[in-house]
């Protein structure tokens, strides 16, 4: 045994400022897993700003470019030109990762973190029956909360050990619509995902005269597709169906383990390298429209994704994931008025929403139950959108939180 | 319009055909037999393959694995025993991601491509699983391994201590010397035909699978205890003097030697314990790292045992041998004199059980500023080597005495000798 304090092992975990270790999202006990997307086990990429204010309803439902990532096909209600960029902050509270209350690292409360993030960026062009799209979209995060503890005495650092994992999923994208009818279009999509995972832990027994340091590093890259179509039953009801196909996430996966004792001269390295994989599932949805008025629309989202038939090989085992199906269900509105702004008439929508979002492992099990509200301007083809997302866990027992607020603009020409 | 609502049913296919597109990954699993077992199987028309030794192995799909989980059926991936009939290229020295140390993944599998290899000297048998399931693997060497013949056996412990890294090489590079030598050296082959040789090289493999994936120097097993403490010292659970004192074990859960809430409270020591009592074992080693030691018991107390002089003077060989091949000296010595006090260890346990030799050796380097539980790659072999005699004399020495006699000793629990409990900068393994 370590005959270091005692303490060091009850003290709560210092945080590394939020800055240094980006975090966006939600976080529960079911994504204790290293490889668990930081926020939640998306289907679908980052939906824009408009979206998120109004619970995340996509499906049959868009207001710029960035929701061909969940449904291709409504590029074609789109104007003829448009660009969407968008970006968030984010902020969550996790509780257990890597060797933070898995038996190394004990917090007595849930760790906060918080990150600004680019969310997304894409361009669309409708020309006759046909509208395509190319942009970039950010899928998931894998970042934690960074962990620290020390022990200084007589202001010399004795002891420390400290955590921090990173890495994030970038999906690009292209996509083409095809109008059917003047009431029925459909699209599809090809999404090539990268991205990289790091996770490092550093300790220093200085008191005994050596360190050590473990660094996992994955490069991250998948190809899938998606696609959709929308049917306008009537003028003012939308419905439409989306997917998006299962997928290999491959990641080539180096470990360096190194031990070092400076003044003893001895630096021991132990180099690794695996084939991981990660196997994404189906994921299918379904979305309404309805436009009660011209001032005044909601939607209704419905995704399937069969999560039972997710399998990870990390660092060339297969762990276990004993997951299950969910299916989340989103909800919103969309309130339109107008306001006088430099003697110039502006459309400026308020939004709001509700989200219940079931995470996919079976033990526990838990569900994120969320508000949204968002507001907007629109301005000669020009409009900037903002959206708010907080959540609580429920069913899990440490009653962790996440917050996301977006931002998105994008020009209509 | 009607041209789309023709292309409905096309656009159907196209979101039916992901989810039946697939065929599941069939595992090969095991699962105790049971009345409840019956009834599953009548209801989920499972696959059903074989019955051995009260488990029956089922071809489940990962379907099939929720619904027999639902049904709060043991169940014990066995699939590492099934592996393709060609070895899979060998995971050591080559794509690994530890090196050239072995994963718990990368042993399962080297241990079945030995036992496909040599299919009339070695069998790959599990002995208990985890506790987070994970099949506890034996290879047993010997002429009949399908055989429980009336022979002499001798046992090779490795990593009940999840960072001693080295420690599974060690016992596993001996089984695999002696599967590769017994054709073209007589000397081993007659040890393997006149004994059985069983090697656990990773006890606790939940424990070095999070060595792995989460902090290097993690030491106890997985158990989850209260509070976000974690882990039982597993070389501190044996039914020796378990918990006589609280210096040579923990009552806390937050020590890393924990010593369980009861002795042979988790299932990888009662799966040593069941083998070991199963049969005529004749002497045991224990790898450890660091420190270069050779240690007989008793761990728990500075009194010798009653058979002492041969514990010694076995030990004594047993270290002159390996001094012989690398120059490098370990230490034969009693553990309680020797090192510091250990209740609850696994060789007062067998010592005191059966009688038999056992002995615990911490392997190189000498001490923390060496490495530690850190050893190189290249180090591997070498370490290995300077064992290889001792490991071949111990298995010679049960052929000659195959019949050891209990200790019937039951010496004090303490000595009139205060140990003093380690201090700074000692490192407990």
């Amino acid at each position: 045994m370590k005959r270091r304090p005692r303490k060091l092992f009850l003290i709560l975990i210092g945080l590394i400022p939020a800055a240094v270790l980006p975090l966006p999202g939600q976080f529960h006990p079911g994504q204790y897993t290293d490889e668990a997307p930081f926020r939640t086990w998306n289907s679908f990429p980052y939906a824009g700003a408009a979206a998120a204010g109004r619970g995340h309803t996509v499906f049959a439902w868009a207001t710029d470019a960035s929701s061909t990532s969940a449904n291709p096909a409504l590029l074609l209600t789109l104007p003829k030109a448009t660009v969407a960029l968008g970006g968030s902050f984010q902020w969550a509270t996790a509780m257990r990762y890597g060797p933070v209350n898995s038996g190394l690292l004990i917090a007595s409360s849930p760790i906060g973190g918080s990150s600004f993030t680019g969310d997304h960026a894409v361009v669309s062009l409708r020309a006759g029956r046909f509208a395509f799209a190319a942009g970039v979209f950010l899928s998931e995060i894998y970042d934690r909360p960074g962990a620290e503890v020390y022990d200084n005495e007589n202001q010399a650092r004795l002891y420390t050990i400290r955590f921090t994992q990173t890495g994030l999923l970038r999906t690009f994208h292209l996509a083409a619509a095809f109008q059917l009818s003047p009431r029925l279009g459909l699209g599809a999509g090809v999404n090539a995902a990268a991205g990289r995972l790091t996770m490092e832990l550093m300790e220093d027994l200085r008191f005994l005269g050596f360190n050590f340091t473990s660094a996992k590093s994955s490069s991250l890259k998948g190809l899938s597709i998606n696609g959709g179509i929308f049917w306008d039953i009537s003028p003012s009801l939308r419905a439409a169906l989306t997917f998006r196909s299962p997928f290999t996430l491959e990641a080539g996966t180096e470990t360096v383990d190194r031990y070092a004792a400076p003044e003893a001269g001895t630096e021991i390295i132990i180099r690794g390298e695996s084939a991981d994989s990660f196997k994404r599932p189906l994921a299918v949805g379904a979305g309404f429209s309805i436009r009660h008025s011209d001032r005044f629309r909601t939607a209704l989202d419905v995704a399937w994704t069969r999560w039972s038939s997710y399998e990870a090989v990390w660092l060339g085992d297969a762990p276990v994931r004993d997951f299950r199906d969910t299916v989340r269900v989103s909800a919103g509105g969309e309130f339109l008025s107008t306001i006088r702004i430099f003697r110039k008439i502006v459309e400026a929508p308020f939004r709001f929403g509700l989200i219940y979002d079931p995470q996919p492992p079976a033990r526990p099990r838990s569900a994120y139950w969320g508000i949204a509200a968002g507001a907007g301007l629109a301005i000669d083809g020009f409009r900037i959108d903002l959206g708010g997302l907080i959540g609580t866990a429920q069913d899990a027992g440490d009653r962790l939180t996440s917050a996301r607020i977006s931002l998105s603009c994008g020009y209509a020409f | 319009m009607k041209r789309a609502i023709l292309l409905l049913p096309v656009l159907a296919g196209v979101f039916v055909l992901p989810v039946f597109g697939g065929t599941p990954d069939v595992k090969i699993v095991s699962v105790p037999r049971s009345a409840a077992l019956a009834e599953a199987a009548v209801r989920l028309d499972l696959d059903l393959l074989a019955e051995i030794e009260g488990r029956v192995l089922i071809a489940a799909s990962p379907s099939d694995l929720r619904k027999l989980a639902e049904c709060g059926l043991q169940i014990v991936d066995e699939s590492v025993l099934f592996a393709p009939s060609s070895p899979p290229a060998s995971s050591v020295y080559s794509f690994s991601p530890i090196g050239a140390y072995h994963t718990y993944r990368e042993l399962a599998d080297d241990l079945a491509a030995l036992q496909i290899q040599y299919p009339d000297l070695a069998r790959v048998v599990t002995i208990g699983t985890s506790l987070e399931n994970r099949p506890i693997l034996a290879l047993k060497v010997s002429d009949n391994p399908g055989l429980d013949e009336d022979e002499p056996a001798v046992l090779f412990l490795g990593c009940h201590h999840a960072r001693e890294w080295i420690s599974v090489e060690v016992p596993f590079l001996f089984g695999r010397r002696l599967l590769e030598q017994y054709a073209s050296d007589p000397a081993v082959r007659r040890l393997v035909d006149e004994a059985e040789i069983w090697i656990v090289p990773m006890v606790n493999p939940d424990g070095h699978d999070y060595s792995v994936r989460v902090y290097r120097y993690w030491r106890k097993n997985r158990r989850a205890g209260e509070g976000g403490l974690f882990g039982v010292d597993l070389n501190r659970n044996y039914g020796k003097a378990w918990g006589c004192d609280d210096e040579g074990s923990s009552p806390d859960p937050a020590s890393d030697v924990y010593r369980g809430p009861a002795s042979f409270s988790e299932p990888e020591t009662r799966a040593v314990r069941d083998l070991i009592l199963s049969r005529r074992f004749g002497a045991l080693i224990s790898f450890h790292s660091y420190s270069q030691l050779l240690l007989y018991p008793w761990g728990y107390t500075t009194l010798p045992a009653l058979q002492e002089s041969l514990l010694k003077s076995l030990g004594t060989r047993l270290t002159d041998l390996m001094r012989a091949v690398n120059g490098r000296d370990y230490v034969c010595a009693q553990a309680g004199a020797a090192l510091y006090l250990t209740n609850g260890d696994t060789t007062d346990w067998a010592y005191a059980a059966t009688g038999m030799p056992a002995y615990t050796i911490e392997l190189p380097p000498l001490d923390i500023l060496g490495g530690g539980f850190f050893n190189r790659e290249e180090d591997i072999d070498p370490i290995f080597q300077e064992n290889l005699p001792a490991m071949l004399a111990l298995v010679d020495w049960v052929i000659a005495h195959p019949d050891p006699e209990p200790d019937p000793a039951d010496p004090p629990r303490r000595s009139g000798r205060k140990k003093n409990p380690p201090g700074p900068g000692i490192i407990r393994r």
